[in-house]
């Protein structure tokens, strides 16, 4: 029996156990309904069904499986905090411990959506049904990185609210798009009074010109955001699950 | 194994549940902590095992910061909440669960409590009564065997034998090594087990002391007419209160009214003991 403060993925290993021996139940009945779930779904809208509608179900079930595992982990974290966070175990090793949750929640519910989808498709051999090669060839990396960024914005706040994170979750991404168009607005306002200005001033002279150089502003504006739209995604997700590990390890248990 | 530096806890900025409490606490002993409903009791253990940081002050339990909460720390420390979580499984289960993270683990005292309270393995722990369910959650708590043991209200929802069992059980279960802090209302169900007394009053600890040296310095009986007391009240018999104790033979100490005094004369009573 290790026991020491080093990290010990025994240790995690036995956080995973004490979980699944908790709540083993209520996961297998939960993550056995996906199938059945998709497997009606795509039955009942099988006449209209198109590749694009499978790839979004697909990326649906993950979020639900991630919304599923953040409800999980907010539970742990506050009406069972005598259980779990006072047991044994360095905060490391219970934060690694909930990543692993996680990753087994997004696994399990990806089996059982391929297996939903391959049922739906042996009866009805002409459904559209979502394919991991079609899957590969759309997803891009951005589609990936925000799906991350979503991972990581829904469970830095499950860790962090008490009550109705769920609600909290959905309000900062829209909070987060407000901004972004206010910003552009700003931006786009900026730009016209800064082409107006050009305009004013060269009247008579080289209109066009002015005109041009405004929307290349623009453009060059827009570019700059696609080109840093991944890294800074990126970094930002990072950044959301080290506040994650912070709030276990400095989290006061109300 | 406990010392606390002047600590102050609030839940919010403007309200303190806690101002500048200093405390210390050896092993060898069972500690009742007595206080009124909101006085910071269950706060204060919840700083002892970590849940909690103190805004200010020092808080050191077994040489660490409980703050921070190392796993070699939790390993030392069981803290028995009042609202105990308990998960759908058999009790053999909960036990097997939670067994291999404490290397303290007593099978010999688990066997004990399993048959002291007659707890049956298989049943399913949801399916308990409140008492069972306290029962199940007093037996863990005595069988990981560490050297801190927090234990909040923990005879509310046991039966009058139930409680008898639980006071012989942790009698049996006290070493010089080991330190158990009770907290209660209940301050009957444990008179004959604790060994010193901490009372929390008005947001600070108004005394800190072992029962042999309370007994030395106050007297627990009977009033004769017109007899002036620390605190007063009637019984069957008739009143019956405290008094400072003019000699040195000591009786019975009498919690409920040790508290009483404690808290309506919180000054006379600091200042017998600091004689």
């Amino acid at each position: 029996m290790i026991m020491d403060n080093q990290f010990s993925f025994k240790r995690v290993g036995l956080l995973l156990r004490l979980d699944f021996k908790a709540y083993g139940k209520e996961f297998v009945i939960g993550m056995s309904a996906i199938p059945f779930v998709w497997f009606t779904l795509m039955w009942l809208t099988r006449r209209d069904s198109t590749s694009e509608m499978s790839e979004i179900c697909f990326v649906l079930n993950g979020l639900l499986a991630l919304i599923t595992f953040c409800g999980h982990a907010a539970r742990k974290m506050f009406r069972e905090k005598h259980s779990f966070m006072m047991t044994p175990a360095s905060n490391e090793e219970k934060y690694v411990s909930f990543l692993a949750e996680g990753f087994i929640y997004l696994l399990v519910s990806q089996i059982g959506f391929w297996a939903g989808s391959y049922l739906c498709k042996l009866c009805w051999p002409t459904v559209h049904v979502a394919s991991l090669g079609a899957l590969f060839y759309h997803m891009d990396i951005n589609i990936a990185l925000i799906l991350l960024f979503a991972t990581a914005l829904y469970f830095v706040t499950a860790m962090s609210v008490r009550k109705l994170w769920f609600l909290v979750a959905i309000a900062i991404p829209n909070v987060y798009v407000l901004l972004h168009i206010i910003i552009l607005a700003l931006l786009a306002f900026s730009f016209s009074d800064f082409v107006g200005t050009m305009i004013e001033g060269n009247i008579g002279k080289n209109e066009t010109f002015s005109v041009t150089r405004g929307s290349e502003y623009i453009v060059q504006t827009v570019k700059i955001i696609n080109e840093i739209f991944a890294p800074v995604t990126a970094v930002s997700t990072l950044i959301l699950f080290y506040v994650s590990y912070l709030k276990i390890r400095e989290k006061e248990l109300k | 194994m406990i010392q606390l530096k002047e600590v102050s806890f609030g839940y919010r900025k403007q309200q303190t549940v806690l101002k500048q409490v200093s405390l210390e606490m050896q092993p060898g002993l069972i500690y009742g902590l007595l206080g009124k409903n909101g006085e910071g009791k269950t706060t204060l253990l919840h700083i002892l095992s970590g849940m909690l940081f103190p805004r200010e002050g020092q808080c050191t339990v077994l040489d660490e910061q409980p703050g921070k909460r190392r796993a070699q720390f939790l390993r030392q420390v069981y803290l028995l909440a009042e609202d105990i979580f308990l998960p759908d499984v058999t009790f053999k289960e909960y036990i097997s669960m939670h067994r291999p993270f404490y290397p303290s683990f007593s099978d010999n005292i688990l066997k004990n409590c399993t048959l002291s309270f007659e707890i049956d393995p298989t049943r399913r722990m949801k399916k308990m009564s409140l008492g069972q369910k306290k029962k199940a959650a007093i037996a863990l708590a005595l069988s990981v065997n560490t050297p801190l043991l927090l234990m909040d209200e923990p005879t509310n929802g046991l039966d009058i034998p139930s409680k008898s069992i639980f006071r012989k059980l942790l009698s049996s279960i006290m070493s010089d090594d080991r330190t158990i802090v009770i907290s209660t209302h209940q301050v009957r169900d444990l008179e004959s087990l604790i060994d010193a007394v901490i009372i929390l009053d008005g947001k600070e600890i108004v005394f800190n002391l072992p029962l042999n040296r309370i007994s030395e310095k106050l007297d627990f009986r009977l009033l004769r007419a017109g007899e002036i007391s620390l605190y007063s009240e009637p019984s069957p018999g008739g009143m019956i209160g405290v008094v400072p104790n003019p000699g040195n033979e000591s009786g019975p100490v009498s919690l409920e009214l040790l508290f009483n005094a404690a808290v309506l004369s919180k000054n006379e009573i600091k200042r017998i003991f600091n004689t």
